[in-house]
């Protein structure tokens, strides 16, 4: 109980801790206080696991205070833990510490080094709550927390103008997705008074009215809960149609990218629907609909993927393909699946990205594929666990990221949701998959060395054990964390119509990685093969496209941002202040008309008086 | 009030009539006296005391008057000419405070002057008769006399100071205007006794109603040329033409007597003139009330915009709150008048305080500015920083003009309080929007003055070799301005003061 | 009595500052604002305890103080409090120690004639929140303006005096129209009971029909709007806002707007409950308007305060809409909301005063990287940014989830779009946060001074524990139905 009530708590304190010293604390000590709170954290929820996985209780749930009431629906702030929440706390506290552990050492030389740990661990603070939370609103707050967190991070290195403008981008769009699932809160309290997830996952299910197709005012409340809330998902999870932030959000340090916009924060929406089940099974619609935005947004980000120049931002838009598989797992009604490969994402994700931190630092902060190559005896480690993590993002048999995305796939043919097209989808986006990331393994890592020869390979990261340990247990846990699949059918409904699938299915999942990998190897060979210096991509435009996230951002900006500022710019100021100020201006019109009737002149005023008593005469007579 | 024949006819002035009557009869005694006086032995300071002496014998005896209960009810008639009531004398006592005043702010400007100025007072003391005589009169033939009276006097005073620039041009062209507006009032006099065939205010009152009188037109239009006399002395738009450029010329404290004496005093006959003659039952008459309020109140607050020099300022907004004063005529029958009484009352004697108190400021201010160039108006920067200088003139000064402003914690506010009772009480929804628009336009000049008051422009710092020489006060003036201060405050906050003393 | 003694105490002492200034005791110099300071704190405290240890209930309006005024008019002076008038009052006393702490260091010269007129609003500010008898509400009305004005007029910034004039004018107009309902209730009353009377409680017996109720709503319904203020009638609060001292922008916008939807809660809906069902729809559009258009101009400002009045357009939108969604849970959002912003608009515009201080400019791209050089200013600015947008957590979040909510039972489409205002307001956020204090740093500023840590801190503790544990405010407007 209490255990669990605590486990936000040390992050929580730590952060204060080092928000109020700040500068004052030397690097050994704000290390120790954030990686250690994050260690305590991680054990408790090592234990609360084990708890939960032996199932010897089924939930827990502690009850802190009363928020507010809403009327007569209390909103607590109190946490429910079940197998759901209990992967997702090992998955943030587990990644999320290695990640602290890697970072203390990654960010040593910044000068805002205290302040970094102490947003991490808000961070962490905040992803807690929101899978914690046993009601919406405190979910709610947990959701704006990680966006605020995420927003600061981004934004770390603020002196650069555009980290800024990537820092505000990412919180305005996924706030758009927030007011979206905000308006889904609304409703589901009018049609359901209550707030409370487990409550409304049961009243789905019963009360009528929420589901009913009611012909006077369209399709039903579910429809509509289950479809905002998906607004909310989408935006925070980078999938269409607000999938624009995610790449410009590799603007921050690689720890970040790999805790927040790789492992945690982007499967939030994920979560959010996992949790919310109830309610999506009553709107079958929109559970489609959520296959669908999976599918296409897996495709477009693989395809952009296969343009990306950065190292960053192919993985960036690998995340944003990966999580459109979770998505489509969803739809699917294969919840599990989607859940299970969140898990195994999350820890190859991770990996990924902190060997291309260690790679990136080691080329002092070179980002670009084209300037790489040949690392391979360079930094024989790093791309070793490099080679691990895409093996597990192509699903090479064995690894992790096989069992999860088989799954995923297997479940889609004969879903009633989803379908064959969808079945098809996933293949050619595992494909996909295959091929970019082929082509990233064969810039950075083989064919001829790019970067200036003399560049010595700073190697404060190689000596450092502690920071070679988290990535091999991150690749360790890449590679066998498939074999303890949890057991999520008492949170979860499962759906086991996976057996009615023919056979032959399974061959094609498993073979189309090869597929790629073959046509890569060949497609790529001057990629791979030494003694060829390219220096940049050709410059196609079909490649350009492709490259700055298939004209999305453009259709935006001039759709949404350009008409917004253009008004704002137009009535700077105040339309009704000028309105208003109008009359002022007519009174001063009169005044001028009048003072001029003021000329000294005798004869004039005597002829006024005389006129003015007629005017009243005429007034009277008639 | 009804008078029976054989009393009009046999005119007997009985002991209670006297002494009704004693505050007038002792004002025109005083002026022989003074006249008297003067063949005597020229004395500015003398004559000077000697005013101010009858004029406090008068207020005090009609003080007097008023806690004694002689005139409880109705009051008394004085042949068919006077009729003495609570409310004529509560006036008088108004206008003899102004005379006061303005006569003890004439001396401090008149030292000045090197020639001696008898004339001046006595002027001053006959334009205070002219009013009396209009406060109770209760006939045309008397509200003529005292309208003459007051204005022949007021000629003389307005172009007093021959020397000074534009005194006679301002003169004659009052003396034109008056003459113009009374002989109007005369032919509209005419009129009304052509169709009334009596010249009592009182009599009319009991011919048969207004709507099936014959020739009705005739009566309307003969009231319209009455009204538009009283209308010119009030400067109510649209006769407001001559009002800013007469305050400009005159000196202040003959423009002080015009903004106070003449106005009340007229204000008050036009009241008791409506108010016997059940004018108010007359719709096309209202019509040319509610027209004419209307009108002032715009143009009054309007012209007064922007307006720099603080005497013209004045005049501005005098015409807008005879404007707003007029919404006491409005009254929709009998009953109400006590009520429209006190209402006007009360809004007069804060108008009065205000313009007092104003004046007394600006008076100061222009004594203690060099003369050395000709003009001697005072312009709004010429107050600029006076309220770091000399504070209590400052706050003196704010607090009337908040007052005029209708500012809560003045009697300004209390005056507009009763006059939108008033004018809630019978729907007159015209009025009072014009109320609201003309105070909001008000505002836009009135808070540019106060403002004045609080800026301090360096540059105006080093102009004066000593900041409290500027606003150099004598120790009397400064308990004066300190008891109009206290009074007006406390009026502003209790006003049931005043009220109680209108009906004790 | 206490409250009387309060008011009365205020005034004495702010006439007893500006009495003494650059007067010296004992060779002490007289220090207005120590005078001031320790005055308000205690008469808070005597105000606090003696609601605490008064065995009144203040479930309903509860009759402190009543003497015979104006006998001729049968005007009282008549004073009673209840939760919501008390929760407003504490809030003003606290945003008073927080104005004068504010105003400290900025107002030098004729400091005794400055806190004369701070205290003396603050009088009017109680007055109103506590008056009962309506002619006095109208009195206090008045007199919260003047004392008001005269700060942004003497010690504002460079367009002061037309700042000061709109301000006066706006609020005056639309007051006279609240005056003429008043006069025709009383004589309403007059009609109906018999005798004339301003009082508030006989007021809520008299019935009126319809289309007079209407008009009579109305003529409250404006004075009111134009204080919260709502769009259209809004164009006074950013001049008086951006030029009044930082001081009086706090209280400006800390607490007088909340006069205006005290009344609205008070007067126009408890007065005319028919009449405001019916007019409802559009007070709610007015209300949704508000908040769009508010968010609107705030991101198009380029000056600091300008922004900052702006979005508190924007925040007093909701206030409007959750009041006439006549709604329990709406009207609890409105009460949170009311002291969320009080406060989160306070720090904003204190934070605006600290940051003139040091660059002289309220202009926002002389701004910029302040974060570099001082953190901790960059840390409140964020958060009370934050409080700004709605962040959940901060104070703001519970009012607004809450009044949404509420409203939405009512009128689903408007709360749906004023849900935009949501976005709107998270974009006017980080443009205000993002070019104050990230950024390419253009020069130095020195970092929070402990007093200025003290006012920061205290907001923003108030703000996080409003934020978490709202029932602190809530508890006492439990089952209060409109």
């Amino acid at each position: 109980m209490n255990l669990l009530a605590s486990l936000p708590l040390y992050p929580l304190l730590s952060f204060l801790v080092l928000i109020s010293f700040g500068k004052r604390l030397s690097w050994a000590a704000a290390s120790w206080l954030s990686v250690g709170s994050m260690g305590l954290s991680a054990l408790c929820s090592l234990w609360l696991f084990a708890q939960i996985s032996t199932s010897e209780v089924n939930v827990i749930t502690p009850h802190l205070w009363q928020w507010f009431s809403i009327g007569s629906a209390e909103v607590n702030v109190s946490f429910y833990l079940d197998a759901l929440s209990a992967v997702m706390i090992l998955v943030v506290t587990g990644v999320g510490f290695l990640i602290h552990l890697f970072a203390a050492i990654y960010m040593k030389s910044d000068e805002n080094f205290t302040r970094f740990m102490a947003y991490m661990n808000l961070f962490i603070v905040a992803m807690l709550v929101l899978v914690l939370a046993d009601n919406l609103v405190l979910l709610y707050l947990g959701w704006e927390g990680v966006g605020l967190c995420s927003f600061l991070l981004i934004g770390f290195w603020y002196q650069e103008k555009s980290n800024v403008l990537a820092a505000r981008k990412a919180f305005i769009v996924t706030r758009i997705g927030d007011t979206a699932m905000a308006i889904g809160l609304f409703l589901l309290f009018k049609s359901l008074s209550s707030l409370n997830i487990v409550e409304i996952n049961q009243l789905a299910q019963t009360s009528d009215a929420f589901s009913m197709y009611l012909a006077s005012n369209g399709p039903s409340d579910a429809y509509w809960a289950a479809l905002l809330l998906l607004g909310g998902a989408v935006g925070k999870s980078a999938q269409l149609p607000l999938q624009t932030w995610l790449p410009d959000a590799m603007a921050g340090p690689t720890p970040v990218s790999a805790l927040i916009h790789a492992a945690t924060m982007v499967t939030a929406g994920v979560y959010l629907i996992a949790r919310m089940n109830g309610v999506f099974i009553m709107a079958p619609e929109v559970m489609t609909y959520v296959a669908w935005l999976g599918a296409i947004t897996l495709l477009l980000a693989g395809v952009a993927a296969l343009a990306q120049t950065d190292i960053k931002r192919v993985l960036a838009y690998s995340t944003m393909s990966q999580i459109g598989y979770m998505m489509l797992a969803l739809g699917a009604g294969a919840w599990s699946a989607g859940v299970f490969h969140l898990m195994t994402h999350a820890f190859f994700k991770a990996l990924l990205f902190l060997t291309a931190g260690a790679v990136i630092l080691a080329l002092h902060h070179q980002q670009s594929l084209f300037k790489m190559g040949g690392l391979l005896k360079k930094l024989p480690f790093e791309s070793a666990l490099f080679l691990i993590g895409l093996a597990c993002l192509v699903a090479l048999p064995g690894t992790s990221g096989f069992f999860s995305k088989e799954a995923i796939i297997a479940s889609l043919w004969s879903s009633p949701t989803a379908g064959e097209s969808l079945w098809w989808c996933a293949i050619l986006g595992a494909l996909l998959t295959s091929i970019y990331s082929c082509r990233l393994f064969f810039l950075a890592f083989l064919g001829e060395q790019r970067f200036p020869k003399d560049l010595v390979i700073s190697d404060h990261l190689e000596t450092n054990y502690l920071l070679r340990g988290a990535l091999v247990i991150l690749a360790l846990l890449s590679l066998f964390g498939g074999l303890f699949s949890v057991d999520l059918s008492t949170v979860l409904p499962v759906n086991n119509e996976s057996e009615l699938s023919p056979d032959w299915l399974h061959v094609v999942a498993i073979i189309t990685p090869f597929i790629g990998i073959t046509f890569s190897w060949f497609y790529f060979k001057r990629y791979r093969s030494k003694g060829i210096t390219l220096l940049a991509e050709s410059q196609s435009s079909w490649l350009v496209f492709c490259r700055n996230g298939l004209g999305f951002d453009v259709i935006y900006n001039i759709m949404l941002v350009k008409p917004y500022c253009f008004i704002a710019q137009m009535n700077r100021r105040d339309l009704f202040d000028q309105l208003i100020m109008l009359s002022a201006w007519y009174v001063e019109i009169w005044r001028d008309i009048l003072s001029a009737s003021q000329n000294g002149r005798l004869r004039w005023f005597a002829g006024t008086f005389g006129l003015s008593l007629v005017g009243l005469i005429l007034v009277v007579i008639l | 009030m009804s008078t029976s024949p054989e009393i009009t006819n046999s005119v007997i002035l009985s002991a209670e009539m006297f002494i009704a009557l004693s505050p007038i009869l002792l004002l025109s005694f005083g002026i022989v006296l003074s006249l008297l006086l003067i063949a005597w032995r020229r004395s500015q300071k003398m004559i000077a005391l000697f005013t101010q002496f009858i004029l406090v014998i008068t207020l005090l005896l009609t003080l007097h008057l008023l806690s004694g209960d002689l005139l409880v009810g109705s009051g008394t008639q004085i042949t068919t000419l006077l009729s003495v009531d609570r409310f004529s004398y509560l006036n008088f006592v108004l206008i003899c405070f102004s005379a006061l005043v303005v006569v003890s702010l004439s001396r401090s400007l008149l030292k000045l002057e090197v020639e001696v100025h008898d004339e001046y007072y006595l002027l001053i003391l006959l334009v205070v008769l002219g009013a009396g005589i209009l406060v109770v009169s209760d006939h045309f033939a008397s509200l003529f006399l005292g309208f003459e009276l007051l204005s022949i006097s007021l000629v003389g005073l307005v172009g007093y100071f021959r020397e000074h620039k534009h005194a006679v041009e301002t003169g004659f062209k009052y003396l034109i205007l008056s003459a113009t507006a009374s002989s109007f009032m005369l032919l509209g006099i005419a009129f009304i006794y052509s169709q009334t065939g009596n010249l009592s205010f009182a009599v009319s009152s009991n011919v048969m109603p207004w709507s099936e009188q014959p020739l009705q037109v005739f009566n309307s239009v003969g009231i319209l040329l009455l009204f538009s006399g009283i209308a010119f002395k009030l400067s109510l738009a649209p006769f407001h033409f001559w009002s800013p450029d007469i305050y400009q010329g005159s000196p202040t404290p003959i423009t002080l007597l015009m903004a106070t004496v003449s106005k009340v005093a007229m204000f008050t006959v036009l009241i008791k003139c409506c108010f016997s003659q059940n004018y108010f039952n007359n719709e096309s008459f209202i019509e040319i009330i509610t027209l004419v309020a209307l009108l002032s109140m715009l143009v009054g607050n309007v012209l007064a915009l922007k307006q720099q020099n603080i005497k013209r300022l004045m005049a501005y907004s005098s015409i807008a709150h005879f404007g707003y004063l007029l919404i006491v005529l409005t009254v929709s029958s009998l009953q109400n008048t006590e009520f429209a009484w006190q209402g006007a009352l009360f809004y007069l004697s804060a108008y009065l305080l205000a313009n007092i108190a104003i004046f007394t400021v600006l008076l100061i201010s222009e004594k203690n500015r060099d003369n050395t160039n000709g003009d001697r108006d005072i312009h709004i920067n010429d107050w600029q920083g006076m309220f770091w200088k000399s504070r209590l003139s400052a706050v003196l000064v704010i607090f009337s003009i908040l007052g005029l402003a209708g500012i809560p914690l003045t009697m300004g506010f209390v005056g507009k309080f009763y006059l939108l009772n008033q004018a809630v009480l019978f729907k007159s929804w015209w009025l009072i929007s014009g109320l609201v628009i003309g105070s909001g336009i008000g505002l836009a000049y009135y808070l540019p003055l106060i403002f004045a008051l609080f800026k301090d422009d360096k540059t105006l710092e080093n102009q004066f070799v000593d900041g409290s020489e500027v606003y150099l006060v004598t120790r009397g003036k400064q308990l004066f301005m300190f008891i109009l201060f206290i009074s007006s405050l406390l009026f502003g906050i209790f006003p049931d003061i005043v009220s109680q003393f209108i009906y004790r | 009595m206490m409250l009387t003694f309060v008011i009365f105490g205020l005034l004495f002492c702010g006439s007893l500052a500006w009495y003494s200034e650059n007067k010296s005791f004992l060779g002490v110099k007289f220090q207005a604002r120590w005078f001031a300071l320790v005055a308000v704190v205690t008469f808070a405290l005597i105000f606090v305890f003696s609601v605490c240890l008064s065995p009144l209930s203040f479930l309903t309006l509860q009759m402190i103080t009543q003497v015979p005024w104006i006998n001729s008019l049968n005007i009282n002076y008549a004073l009673a409090l209840d939760h919501l008038s008390i929760t407003l009052i504490i809030l003003t006393f606290f945003l008073a120690v927080i104005c004068i702490l504010v105003s400290w260091d900025e107002i030098k010269e004729k400091s005794g004639f400055y806190y004369f007129n701070l205290l003396a609003t603050f009088v009017g500010i109680i007055g109103v929140f506590s008056a009962v008898d309506m002619f006095l509400f109208f009195f206090f009305w008045e007199v919260m303006l003047l004392p008001m004005t005269a700060i942004i007029a003497i010690w504002g910034h460079e367009k002061r005096y037309s700042a000061a004039i709109k301000f006066f004018i706006f609020t005056q107009v639309s007051s006279l129209l609240m005056l003429v309902a008043i006069i025709a209730m009383a004589y309403i009353h007059q009609q109906q009971i018999g005798d004339l009377s301003f009082s508030y409680q006989d007021w809520l017996s008299l019935e009126l029909n319809n289309d007079v109720a209407q008009y009579l709503m109305l003529g409250f319904f404006i004075a009111f709007a134009v204080k919260l203020p709502s769009v259209p009638l809004h164009s006074w609060l950013p001049d008086a806002h951006t030029q009044a001292p930082t001081a009086g922008s706090v209280l400006l916008a800390g607490v007088l707007l909340k006069t205006g939807a005290y009344g609205l809660i008070r007067f126009v809906i408890q007065l005319f409950p028919q009449a405001s069902e019916n007019f409802a729809p559009i007070a709610v559009t007015l209300g949704v308007v508000s908040i769009l258009y508010g968010a609107k101009m705030a991101f198009a400002q380029t000056d600091f305060k300008r922004l900052v009045a702006y979005s508190s357009i924007s925040h007093m939108g909701f206030v409007m809409l959750a009041l006439f969604s006549f709604n329990e849970i709406a009207y609890q959002g409105v009460i949170v909301t009311i002291v969320a912003h009080g406060l989160s608009s306070a720090a904003l515009f204190s934070l605006a005063g600290m940051i003139y201080q040091r660059i002289h400019s309220r202009n926002l791209s002389d701004m910029g990287g302040f974060w570099q050089s001082a953190p901790r200013m960059g840390g409140f600015g964020l958060a009370f940014a934050a409080a700004a947008f709605g962040l959940p957590g901060l104070a703001n979040f519970v009012g607004e989830f809450l009044s949404l909510v509420g409203a939405y039972q009512v009128f689903p489409v408007m709360v749906i779009l004023a849900a935009f205002g949501l976005i709107g307001s998270a974009i006017y956020g980080m443009v205000l946060f993002q070019k104050t204090f990230q950024g390419s740093s253009l020069k130095a500023v020195e970092d929070l001074s402990c007093r200025e840590l003290i006012v920061s801190s205290s907001l923003l503790m108030l703000l996080v524990i409003l934020g978490l544990y709202p029932n602190l405010v809530l508890q006492y407007f439990r089952g209060v139905i409109l």
